[in-house]
């Protein structure tokens, strides 16, 4: 910009600047409602999508996730109701979304029978339970016991979403990562130290565990090896005791195998 | 994502270089000092048709467990892995002290595991108590009859099969109900001789049924109404 001298000058820059302001509130606003309209046309073809695809949202997990993520990535959260953190379109009633989708109710649906599964099975695992067995569980549950999965399968991300849906009721349900595999744990008591390494133990051996095995590997004295051993079965209920072997054995069911 | 874990960061160090000498002391002492059973645990299918589950290869099923709770859901998964086992093979009765080991199921040489007598006893105590078995005679621990189905479903089967065959009123020997070649048909074809007679007992009760004492021998008859 030239620099005028004088008086004028001073009046002239004044000047210029306001109209340069107006011309950048305008351009803003403009682009503002541009990006509103756009985001807010957005959402509602989203919204055409998911009721168009709900079926396939429900039964295909795959699909469920991509379109998770999707709506992770624009800020919108299908199981929330109403119009959203991304603002824009929202007026709509609480729990529209969800109705539209159906999918909170797929979700709720979903930790009633997580809850259902680890509850059932608390007797023989002591309230813990390896991911891939729980899904399956969760699955038979789902098909009424048909060995085909279809349109039932679940993953571990929807089974961990059910259980961030399960928080509020503090059922005390926590999730460990041992040794690559996640474990939840359905009884709202923390595992001492000791006792989470005798799960990572176990998920090494198939589940399998004996006092001087233990000893072995820790370090730990027999009296501390065959305590942590005793309290694996008698106080948490995760072991399982094998007498007819050459040596005493502990199983925890929750690192076996069980191929289903 | 939700995963929370109770432990400091130091511990968790601790688990992850235990659980690296683990993998190192496994692959040191090869395949482990004893050789595990096949992992993962799978059903296994007998000769004869029947599919036992997983947990029958899994070696503690065959231990009873000191853990009341774990005991309790043992026993329930027994009573009915047993009941069937015994439905689908008909098998009648258990004998706890029999050089059999009480059955095929209670046996799985394979993993070489079984229910030791004593152990087999306090399973068919268990389950006398549910009502799917009872002490025959009674009064002692040894041998048992297995109520797969109760004696008064089978009274009732029976009764049924003789109404709608015609032969009401009409009398039939305990032997012929069972093994006759018309019972051969019927789902309680084979049924064994002390059952039968409870089962009968309940349909005299009901003024279902006459027993008729048999004469030189030849065993009792019973007279449907």
């Amino acid at each position: 910009m030239r620099k005028g001298a004088g008086i004028s000058a001073l009046s002239r820059h004044s000047q210029t600047a306001s109209s340069y302001s107006t011309l950048s509130s305008s351009i803003t606003a403009s682009q503002l409602s541009t990006l509103e309209s756009s985001l807010s046309s957005f959402k509602d073809h989203l919204l055409v999508f998911a009721r168009e695809h709900r079926q396939d949202i429900r039964k295909d997990p795959a699909f469920r996730h991509q379109f998770q993520k999707m709506c992770a990535a624009i800020g919108v959260d299908p199981l929330a109701g109403g119009g959203g953190p991304g603002g824009g379109g929202g007026g709509k009633g609480k729990g529209w979304w969800t109705e539209v989708l159906g999918l909170g109710e797929w979700q709720y649906e979903l930790a009633v029978q997580v809850v259902d599964v680890c509850v059932s099975t608390k007797e023989g695992n002591g309230g813990m339970i390896a991911m891939p067995d729980l899904i399956s569980r969760v699955e038979r549950l789902r098909t009424g016991g048909r060995a085909d999965t279809g349109g039932a399968e679940v993953t571990e991300e929807d089974i961990l979403r059910s259980l961030d849906l399960l928080k509020p009721l503090a059922a005390g349900y926590t999730t460990h990562s041992i040794a690559g595999t996640t474990f939840v744990r359905s009884v709202p008591k923390e595992l001492d130290t000791d006792q989470s390494l005798l799960l990572v133990l176990a998920s090494d051996a198939g589940g399998r565990l004996t006092e001087r095995g233990v000893m072995q590997t820790t370090g730990w004295s027999n009296v501390r090896a065959r305590t942590v051993l005793e309290d694996c079965v008698m106080r948490e209920g995760l072991g399982w005791v094998d007498e007819q072997g050459d040596e005493r054995c502990v199983w925890v069911i929750a690192a076996v195998d069980f191929g289903s | 994502m939700s995963t929370s874990y109770p432990e400091t960061s130091s511990s968790r160090a601790a688990l992850v270089s235990v659980a690296a000498r683990t993998q190192a002391q496994a692959a040191q002492n090869g395949s482990g000092q004893v050789a595990n059973p096949s992992t993962p645990l799978r059903p296994v299918v007998s000769t004869s048709g029947f599919t036992f589950p997983a947990i029958w290869s899994f070696p503690p099923f065959f231990t009873l467990q000191p853990n009341p709770a774990t005991l309790a859901h043992q026993l329930n998964l027994w009573s009915e892995l047993v009941l069937s086992w015994a439905r689908y093979e008909r098998v009648w009765t258990v004998n706890c002290d029999g050089v059999d080991g009480g059955g095929a199921v209670f046996w799985n040489r394979s993993i070489l595991r079984r229910l030791l007598p004593a152990t087999l006893k306090q399973l068919m105590a268990h389950m006398a108590k549910e009502g799917h078995t009872i002490a025959d005679p009674p009064k002692q621990t040894s041998t048992y009859l297995l109520y797969w189905r109760k004696p008064a479903d089978w009274g009732q089967a029976i009764y049924d099969w003789v109404t709608d065959t015609g032969q009401t009123g009409s009398i039939l020997t305990f032997y012929e109900l069972t093994e006759g070649d018309l019972a051969e048909t019927t789902e309680f074809r084979g049924l064994y001789p002390a059952i039968l007679r409870k089962a009968i007992e309940g349909l005299v009760k009901k003024g279902k049924a006459q027993v008729i004492k048999g004469e030189d021998g030849t065993g009792d008859g019973v007279r449907f109404l």
